[in-house]
């Protein structure tokens, strides 16, 4: 029996190994004999071999035929090859590999269900493990180092099929090639090829088998994912570009899903297809497989739909400043960017972007302060959808508040835009007349409404300051009220705008400014506007006393009627902003007329008179000459009292004429202009100006100086901002003198903080800010009044 | 020969009358058809603030919201004058002899001057 045994051995080897590797034999002939053979094998301690011997069979015909034949046929068709046969040849390259290995695959199908049996006590980890072992060799030799030819061919053919696949459930894909190609000549939008070779049911059912032999290889997710990513990374990033770019006014969520869900499709494809063919095989596992199957598609869907997020919000990133320029037209793109945004984390890069954006295309002297208002208002609008905590708001949208606070005509602009007199800018006008005015005192104490339970925490890029989340306003008007810090300055502007406002039009029609003031009474509260509405009970108080002095006159007789109709507009002088003071002589007719005016005035009311601002107001008359008749003219008191001159008398030098009205004759060569420019008054020689009777004689002097008054007639009536600042800040000089004689040497913050600590009681100290205090003490020092060193200011030793 | 008119044109008179006369070269007339002049109005007082609240006459006192007709000035017989509310406010106060609070003298009205 020993030496049977003995003899036996090697036969027995033949018979196993045979069985494993030659698959082909018939197998149930030598079942029985296979498995007296391991026995044998399995008594004489041989039985663990077997294994590792197939894995080592396995091993080295991988290394030395299977995979270099693979290669070179992978390589075979040059690259002028048609697409077409790449393809087929890829295809035919992996059944091949797979033909080969079959035998290998099948011996350890076999030996490992002997594991499993646990026939005759063979030892081994048994089907799964030894399945595991062998596609680690195969995928460790086959994928050492792959040539790139394989990625390329494996895109190439998934680039394909994808379009295939598209294109056959009916979406264009708008690859470029295809629609430069797709032109002139119908060709099928899948394959890109002539409809009569077209090869798109072959590139499916090549994808098909490829997928399923890739699958069987345990090859798939490592030969082509890479692909996959790269493929659909190009598409989305392609299709973004086309559909999205510079497109804001159509949301593009649903769309990219219904997208992703086709894309999904192709990818079942891909990576499913041996969900097929596990159902057809008798493995137990098939329904393992088919969880991996759809767990793979779910991870797919993952990650398309982060990448599409992420992509996604760089573009927009890129083109925020458009959509905030086009808000709400953009509200679209707001709203998808915010979907995204919350699931990527990039909010701090869309606030540098942003930030940048700001300062590089709208912070610079180039662009109008009301345009600047503008882009803020709509960055309010829209930031606040995208971001409800304002954190994005407050934070991007600093250096524009700092910068607005260094223009000049910012107040004005903003209180030209609120009152809605700017073109353009009429959004503030409507924001102001929204019903639920947000009233800038109430602000502190909101805790009434917020439910505790809502409370959210401050996302993490918050500033860190003063103004917790409460203070967030989203309020446009708040906002930009705030940027000067107190809404006294704006209030004082109004004033100024009104007061211009009220004396340039003179027509006593207010409603307007009715309507107006009291929006801002809810806005600023009742008492802040009291002023403003004086003003304009001042014009209706005039519009009283000129129809009762009007009628009183009427009642006199004919002869003793004034001259000149004049109606005058009564201020209460502590009320106005303070007027441009400037002097002009009147022609005695008019001076006359006022005279008799006031007169009128003080019967009317007692132990009160008028002191008229000659310089200002508005004359309507006409012009006649001999050959032509201006009619309706409405000029300033200035222009009128300079014709009325020349009335008298034809010609008239300038210094003669500058005495007589009590101008400055450089201002009143600019008045002249107005003249020139109707063709009235001609300069003569240097200096001399005469009347141009007939407007035939006139020859047409160039226009240059004809224009040089136009810029005059948009004048201020009252004196700037900056000057009214000026003066207060005039007021505290006093104290600073006091406070410095006694101190001898401050900080500017010291000064600062006793100013505010001693004179808060005074009227506007409180939005005095330490810039502009400073400013203010550099003009001392320029002035020699105020010595600086080292940060600290003095007074000058003689001035003590 | 501007000139010499010119020189006629200085009395109104003789202006009228050259203006009816009519000859080659017609004066360029100026036909005023309206005049809005601007004007503040102001309180005949020999002072500037009121000695009580030390507002600007020209203001009003600190109770009123609006000057001029709703917040008038009276006068004393001994020529100082305060707004009508500080004044009454001021008397209303001295419970046994009404004086000026300026001068200490009697306070009586000045008649006819009040609005």
């Amino acid at each position: 029996m020993s030496v049977l045994m003995s003899r036996g051995l090697p036969a027995a080897w033949d018979t196993v190994t045979a069985a494993l590797v030659c698959p082909s034999a018939p197998s149930p002939v030598t079942d029985d004999s296979v498995s007296e053979a391991l026995t044998l094998l399995c008594e004489k301690g041989l039985g663990q071999y077997v294994e590792g011997w197939l894995l080592e069979m396995l091993q080295v015909s991988l290394a030395s035929n299977v995979a270099p034949a693979f290669w070179a046929e992978l390589q075979h068709p040059e690259v002028e090859s048609r697409e077409r046969d790449r393809a087929g040849a890829l295809l035919e390259a992996f059944r091949t590999l797979l033909q080969r290995l079959q035998p290998f695959l099948c011996g350890l199908e076999r030996l490992g269900s002997w594991q499993d049996e646990n026939r005759v006590g063979l030892p081994g980890p048994g089907a799964h493990g030894l399945r595991e072992r062998a596609f680690s060799i195969i995928r460790a030799i086959l994928l050492f180092s792959p040539p790139p030819v394989l990625q390329q061919r494996v895109l190439e053919f998934y680039s394909r099929t994808f379009s295939v696949y598209m294109s056959q459930i009916g979406e264009q894909i708008e690859s470029d090639e295809v629609a430069a190609e797709g032109d002139g000549n119908d060709m099928c939008t899948g394959c890109a090829s002539a409809p009569q070779v077209c090869w798109c049911q072959d590139a499916l059912e090549q994808l098909q088998e490829f997928s399923h032999i890739l699958s069987r290889l345990q090859l798939l997710e490592r030969v082509s994912s890479e692909a996959v990513t790269s493929i659909l990374h190009r598409l989305i990033e392609q299709r973004m570009e086309q559909r999205c770019r510079g497109e804001y006014e159509r949301s593009f969520l649903s769309d990219f899903n219904d997208w992703l869900e086709q894309v999904l499709g192709w990818l079942s494809r891909v990576f499913a297809s041996e969900v097929g063919e596990a159902s057809t095989s008798s493995l137990p596992t098939d329904w393992k497989l088919d969880c991996i199957g759809s767990s793979i598609l779910q991870r797919w869907r993952c990650h398309m739909q982060q990448f599409f997020c992420r992509i996604y919000v760089n573009m927009r990133i890129e083109e925020l400043f458009s959509i905030i320029r086009d808000f709400p037209e953009s509200t679209p793109a707001v709203e998808d960017l915010k979907f995204c945004l919350e699931r990527t984390n990039q909010r701090q890069q869309l606030l540098t972007s942003l930030k940048s954006a700001f300062e590089t295309r709208l912070l610079h002297p180039g662009v109008h302060t009301s345009d600047i208002i503008t882009v803020y208002i709509s960055a309010i609008k829209a930031l606040r959808e995208l971001d409800p905590s304002m954190v994005i708001l407050q934070v991007a949208c600093q250096p524009i508040r700092k910068y607005l606070r260094t223009r000049e005509d910012t107040v004005r602009q903003i209180v030209a835009s609120l009152t809605g007199d700017t073109e353009g800018c009429s959004e503030l006008a409507s924001e102001l007349s929204r019903a639920d005015p947000v009233t800038l005192e109430t602000q502190d104490s909101e805790d009434e409404g917020s439910d505790p339970e809502e409370w959210t925490p401050d996302p993490t890029d918050a500033l860190t300051d003063k103004t917790g989340s409460k203070r967030r306003s989203s309020d446009i008007i708040s906002l930009l009220v705030s940027i000067f810090g107190s809404k006294e300055i704006f209030i004082d502007e109004y004033k100024t705008v009104l007061a211009d406002r009220l004396l340039h039009q003179l027509n006593y029609n207010t409603a307007r400014e009715i309507r107006n003031v009291e929006l801002l009474k809810l806005r600023f509260g009742e008492s802040h506007m009291h002023y403003c509405e004086v003003m304009l009970k001042d014009v209706a108080d005039s519009r009283r006393i000129n129809t009762n002095i009007h009628e009183e006159e009427a009642r006199l007789p004919e002869d003793e009627h004034p001259p000149i109709p004049l109606s005058a507009m009564i201020l209460s002088s502590e009320f106005w902003p303070q007027l441009k003071e400037e002097k002009l002589e009147l022609p005695a007719a008019i001076s006359k007329s006022m005279e008799a005016y006031t007169h009128r005035f003080e019967k009317l009311k007692a132990m009160r008179t008028l002191s008229w601002k000659p310089h200002l107001g508005s004359v309507t008359l006409d012009v006649e000459l001999e050959d032509r008749t201006l009619t309706n003219l409405s000029v300033s008191p200035i222009h009128a009292a300079i014709i009325l001159h020349f009335q008298d008398k034809g010609t008239w030098a300038l210094e003669e004429l500058s005495g007589v009205l009590g101008v400055h004759q450089e201002l009143l060569r600019r008045k002249l202009a107005l003249w020139q420019q109707h063709g009235v008054i001609q300069e003569e020689s240097p200096g001399r100006y005469s009347i141009l009777e007939k407007a035939s004689s006139r020859e047409r002097p160039d226009r240059g100086i004809m224009l040089i008054d136009s810029d005059e007639e948009g004048d201020s009536n009252t004196t700037t901002q900056s000057e009214q600042r000026e003066e207060k800040l005039q007021l505290f000089w006093a104290y600073i003198q006091a406070m410095l004689t006694n101190l001898e040497s401050m900080t500017l913050d010291r000064i600062h903080s006793m100013l505010r600590m001693f004179v808060a009681t005074g009227p506007g100290v409180t939005e005095m800010d330490v810039n502009e205090l400073q400013a203010f003490l550099q003009k001392k020092v320029r002035d020699h009044q105020l010595i600086v060193s080292a940060g600290v200011y003095r007074l000058p030793k003689t001035t003590q | 020969m501007r000139r010499v008119r010119c020189a006629e044109t200085q009395n109104g008179e003789e202006k009228r009358i050259s203006a009816l006369v009519p000859h080659p070269g017609r004066e360029m007339k100026v036909k005023i058809k309206q005049w809005h002049g601007v004007a503040s109005w102001l309180w005949v007082a020999n002072d500037e603030n009121c000695g009580i609240c030390r507002a600007p006459f020209n203001g009003c006192c600190p109770d009123c919201k609006v000057p001029g007709d709703d917040c008038p000035l009276v006068w004393g017989q001994c020529s100082h004058c305060f707004h009508m509310h500080c004044i009454l406010k001021w008397l209303n106060s001295q419970q046994v002899q009404q004086q000026c609070p300026m001068c200490r003298q009697e306070w009586k009205f000045k008649e006819g001057e009040t609005t």
